[in-house]
């Protein structure tokens, strides 16, 4: 284990770390361009240079690795004097367009130029190398002109995606990252090269014009894409998402998401939302108020239960809900309204996982709970179409929050035989439209709640924006409607409610939001 | 050493072939090594002979071998640099087309010393008659039971095989070279870890140039220790090939010990300056050494006293220039080739290579300022020692020659608004050297 | 238009994956074939060499922009490629290229109308004590004169 100094502090380190790693360690940052923590080391930028004592030259501190009884200096004149000729050396043929690039405000040119550099050009008179903007394929837009060659891009093609679709093109003065012809970009993980590339060359055209990052509220929150649970970051302003980035979660997805979860937020904008309760008359669904839509539901499944018995009351969880709702509605159904007749909505994944050489995997069970769903319901049990076509469930209240939800016309018709059908869906989904009562929830940007991963990591998803009209969070709708049955409920809060289910699930025994912090908790 | 070694032969046609170097005691010193050395026996005795690498560098070259860890599993290769490139160098060239078994020989006693059983020779892409000269010369040698399995009937195996470059002066550089040889761009690794560890396929690697392998027949067939008292002194020592271009009345290769004096080779050797002309600067070691001026050429041309007096020996390859040069011109001409043949990937020479040669063809074109002659020194030293590979201070060190040594002429130009020098742009044939 | 090695160029790219431990290490002897083969190393050249070194095309690609000698569209016949670099320079260079282009009547980078010339300026060919010099696809020509340049570019069929 070598120990180390930097800056006059010491420090011990597993052996193979590099000085800049050890420094971050320390809290020291040394600026860089090419490093990256997930790609192979490239060393190029130059911009890590650091002063070694017994070293004739500054070292790049990204390549070299640390060393027993190793001197480092971060901060020294020749250190900083090294900084600014790099940057420099960048900044010549840069276009100096900040006003309208994309990147301003999270540019590290920019920032470190601020930082390290100095305010005025010594390359006066000479033209900038000048080249067009290129399309790499998909929604990838090379700046050219911005790009100061750090690799990173290409890097992460070779060592994460596993496929090289990216390459430097021409040498030297003239090197470009360039796309085969006829190769341009498609894979999955392509908007993550938008946020490794540390200057504006890379951008992402979802995104382009749209906003100033520095007007961006940020939260964090889980892609409900998939059951890999990837942490991503939430990009609003006004009340709605710019992009969906990725968070960095080392147990989970690294430094990565995927173009489906990056982009998945489009796909809510698209639905019509509910935006009211609604109770049917007839072929109609009519607005109502929250409190006479809760009424109704509650009066008739007390009915249903008073007059045919409890059994004949079936509930639908959803391995798209969260583990809270999903506690919830089995907490009402089983304890409240004493049925076992306890299903859940969970489609059978199709396709293969996807893997990626870094291991990243994009997992074909597009549902973000499964796991959750099981370890509240045990194994799951979808089959109440069986039970509603031989009359065994009269009443069936549905939490619905899969955006792909679709009925077959076999399907409509045996839902239409039930004597009731209550509805919480967030959009007019092709069951909220046979419902008698829709309560209006909302989808994950909307509300708070964890979802269980693929392995069994608890992970929290925290609100970004408000919900329409009086749609609830649904975890709220919920303890509304528990209440219902039993006055002594008092939740009050997404938090509350993992407080409960930590208490009466073993399998999350202990958990709270404030233990499964940012990051989350292992607890399968 | 009064006899020449390597240009003993020049003028005759025959000279490349195994017929006639086996008559001229060719592949004995291979016979006497495989039949009486232990591999770390060729080691120590090309240590003593004193050899040091005639690339460039000049680092010594049994030392070099000692590098080798033999207890690697990985297959130890050796390669061949024949990506000679550095402007004003010509030597290997004529090794490999004139003396190619020179070359092969120096080759399998060095492969042998390094327990290698394959080695390439990399040799530059526009090289194409010298690949050809080479391919049959190794067809004769595998002919001959000198390349193959047993060679000799020792139990020593080897092959050699020809690799062409693409057209880049980088390759040259030991760790770019390995990159293009791989099949890859000729991009400089990061060192640590050096080639002798990791090196070609991730494997023990030993690189020497042409000349440098063609010296170990010659330390072999004598003794290292007889090598070691050619030339000036132990550290700098043995025979050396001298190229000679520009502005002289006979330029071309000569051969010498160690330690010709730079000013006897101009004018007696290479014939003067061209027309009776006055001298104005002299690059010694090839176009990356620092320029020096007509009263500091009186020297040994050696590792150490060109070092002493700030320059290089390098390549051995000394351009002269004569008062018809323009010293900016030059310098541009010179910087342009770095920017050209910079790989692109470290920043302070992708990008101060060519910011360099924007401000000569400025400074040239009359439209510099006095500034301008700083600024081009300050760039230079920006990119000095900043780079992961010598291609940056080898592009640096002209620049801060050329305005140091001849500033009053960058400082004429952008007072002048004009190039002041009186620039011969005739081509330069004469009978002397037709 | 799908490319492909003749038979004789299969045969010998066979022999140069012998030389080397890995496929990859084939790509410049291979890339010297095609450009023998096909005068060019053009986007379908790349995908089909890319395909005989099971390497994705960017490799290729990569390689290929990098090197001077692999251009990516057909030049002449007969490629002029008249060293610029300094030694060269100093013993008349530019009147070297100067006359060529005259008596060509192209520019530098340009290629003759009947495809026969391709004129270039290059770094140091090697060959700096008989400047000024240039190469002709294979073959250097040292110490040129303009007599020695007339001489050599009438006799090339």
């Amino acid at each position: 284990m070598p120990t180390l100094k930097i800056d006059g502090k010491e420090i011990t380190v597993k052996p193979g770390m590099s000085v800049l790693q050890a420094a971050k360690k320390l809290g020291i940052e040394i600026p860089h361009y090419c490093y990256h923590p997930a790609l192979s080391i490239a060393g190029s930028c130059r911009m890590c240079l650091v002063e070694i004592e017994g070293h004739r030259k500054l070292e790049t501190a990204c390549s070299t690795m640390a060393a027993d009884g190793m001197v480092v200096h971060t901060d020294t004149p020749a250190v900083q004097k090294a900084r600014k000729d790099v940057l420099e050396f960048l900044l010549i043929n840069h276009p100096l367009d900040c006003p309208v690039c994309d990147k301003a405000g999270e540019c590290y040119l920019q920032d470190y130029d601020y930082t390290y550099g100095t305010a005025h050009s010594r390359f006066r008179k000479e033209d900038k190398r000048v080249r067009p903007t290129k399309e790499l394929g998909g929604n990838i837009h090379y700046v050219t002109n911005r790009c100061i060659m750090c690799t990173r891009c290409v890097r992460f093609y070779k060592d994460v995606v596993g496929d090289e679709y990216l390459f430097v093109e021409n040498r030297g003065y003239k090197s470009e990252i360039s796309v085969f012809p006829g190769k341009e970009l498609h894979t999955k993980m392509d908007g993550n090269i938008t946020e490794i590339c540390p200057v504006g060359a890379l951008l992402d055209k979802d995104f382009i014009y749209q906003a100033r990052v520095w007007h961006l509220d940020h939260t964090k929150s889980v892609c409900p894409g998939c059951s890999a649970g990837c942490n991503v970051d939430l990009q609003t302003q006004n009340n709605k998402i710019y992009r969906t980035r990725s968070r960095q979660n080392m147990e989970v997805n690294e430094f990565w998401i995927c173009d489906d979860g990056r982009y998945l937020f489009h796909k809510y904008e698209d639905l019509t939302r509910v935006e009211s309760p609604l109770k049917r008359a007839g072929d109609k669904l009519n607005v109502t108020s929250w409190d006479e839509a809760l009424s109704i539901v509650h009066d008739r499944l007390a009915l249903i239960k008073k007059s045919d018995g409890a059994k004949f009351i079936g509930a639908v969880g959803s391995v798209f809900a969260s583990n809270e709702e999903n506690y919830l509605l089995k907490k009402i159904v089983k304890d409240e309204i004493g049925s076992t007749n306890l299903f859940v909505y969970a489609p059978v994944p199709e396709g293969e996982d996807l893997s990626f050489k870094s291991g990243f995997t994009i997992y074909a069970d597009k549902s973000p709970n499964r796991k959750g769903a099981e370890l509240i319901f045990g194994k799951l049990n979808t089959d109440f179409w069986k039970a509603i076509e031989k009359g065994d469930i009269k009443a069936l209240y549905v939490l619905n929050a899969d955006v792909d939800f679709k009925l077959t016309d076999a399907q409509k018709k045996s839902l239409k035989k039930l004597e009731f059908l209550a509805v919480q869906d967030f959009y007019m989904s092709d069951i909220a439209k046979l419902a008698h009562v829709v309560l209006p929830g909302t989808y994950f940007a909307e509300k708070t709640g964890t979802f269980t991963n693929h392995s069994g990591r608890v992970q929290r998803f925290s609100k970004a924006l408000q919900s329409p009209g009086q749609s609830k969070e649904d975890w709220a709708i919920l303890v509304e409607l528990g209440k219902r049955f039993n006055p002594d409920w008092k939740m009050a809060s997404a938090s509350d409610v993992m407080n409960d289910l930590a208490e009466n699930e073993k399998a999350f025994k202990g958990l709270s939001y404030f233990k499964l912090g940012d990051q989350g908790i292992q607890i399968a | 050493m009064s006899e020449l070694y390597f240009l003993k032969n020049r003028g005759n046609p025959e000279s490349k072939t195994i017929d006639f170097y086996l008559a001229h005691g060719g592949y004995e010193a291979l016979k006497k090594t495989l039949k009486s050395f232990e591999p770390n026996d060729v080691i120590e005795e090309v240590k003593k002979s004193g050899l040091r690498g005639r690339g460039g560098a000049g680092f010594p070259t049994g030392l070099k071998w000692s590098f080798v860890p033999q207890d690697n599993p990985n297959p130890k290769y050796l390669v061949c640099n024949a990506d000679e490139s550095e402007p004003g160098t010509f030597k290997d060239r004529y090794i490999i087309e004139h003396e190619p078994h020179m070359l092969i020989e120096g080759m399998i006693i060095s492969s042998y010393a390094i327990r290698s059983h394959l080695a390439y020779i990399y040799i530059r892409g526009e090289f194409v008659q010298g690949a050809r000269i080479l391919e049959e010369a190794l067809a004769e040698a595998r002919e001959k039971g000198f390349l193959g399995k047993n060679i000799l009937g020792s139990g020593y195996d080897l092959d050699i095989y020809v690799h062409r470059g693409g057209g880049a002066y980088i390759c040259g550089e030991e760790t770019g070279l390995l990159e293009s040889l791989e099949g890859k761009r000729g991009w400089p690794r990061l060192k640590p870890p050096f080639p002798a560890v990791v090196g070609l396929f991730k494997s023990p690697t030993i690189i020497n140039n042409v000349e440098t392998l063609a010296n170990v027949p010659l330390i072999m067939e004598r003794g290292g220790d007889w090598y070691s008292q050619l030339g000036p002194n132990p550290k700098n020592a043995g025979i050396k090939l001298y190229c000679v271009s520009g502005h002289v009345n006979r330029p071309g290769l000569f051969e010498f010990e160690m330690g010709m004096n730079l000013k006897e080779l101009i004018y007696e050797h290479a014939g003067g300056i061209y027309k009776g002309h006055q001298l104005k600067g002299v690059i010694p070691g090839g176009s990356s050494t620092p320029v020096l001026r007509p009263d500091e050429i009186d020297v040994s041309m050696d590792y150490d006293s060109l070092a002493a007096i700030g320059t290089m020996f390098g390549s051995a390859g000394t351009i002269v220039m004569d008062e018809t040069t323009c010293m900016v011109d030059a310098l541009y001409n010179l910087e342009r080739f770095y920017a050209h043949e910079s790989c692109g990937q470290c920043t302070p020479c992708r990008e101060g290579t060519m910011w360099m040669v924007k401000l000569l063809r400025r400074l040239e074109h009359g439209e510099g300022t006095v500034e301008d002659v700083d600024l081009l020194a300050d760039i230079a030293g920006n990119i000095m020692g900043r780079t992961i590979c010598p291609l940056g201070d080898a592009a640096a060190m002209p620049a801060k020659s050329f305005v140091q040594k001849f500033r009053d002429e960058f400082i004429e130009h952008a007072k002048q608004h004009k190039c002041p020098v009186k620039k011969d742009k005739s081509i330069k044939v004469t009978d002397a050297n037709a | 238009m799908a490319v492909e090695f003749s038979e004789a160029a299969k045969q010998e790219f066979a022999e140069i994956l012998n030389h080397y431990p890995t496929k990859e290490a084939a790509m410049l002897p291979t890339l010297h074939l095609a450009k023998r083969e096909f005068g060019q190393i053009s986007p379908e050249v790349m995908t089909y060499i890319s395909q005989l070194l099971d390497l994705h095309v960017t490799r290729v690609a990569n390689v290929v922009s990098f090197y001077t000698l692999f251009p990516r569209e057909p030049e002449g016949k007969y490629v002029i490629q008249v060293c610029s670099t300094l030694s060269c320079q100093l013993m008349g260079a530019e009147t070297v290229v100067d006359h060529i282009k005259k008596k060509l009547a192209i520019d530098v980078g340009e290629t003759t109308p009947d495809k026969k010339f391709t004129l270039k300026k290059v770094e140091c060919l090697g060959s700096c004590g008989t400047a000024p010099v240039m190469q002709i696809n294979d073959d250097y020509y040292e110490q040129l004169t303009v007599e020695k340049i007339d001489k050599i570019l009438d006799s090339l069929e």
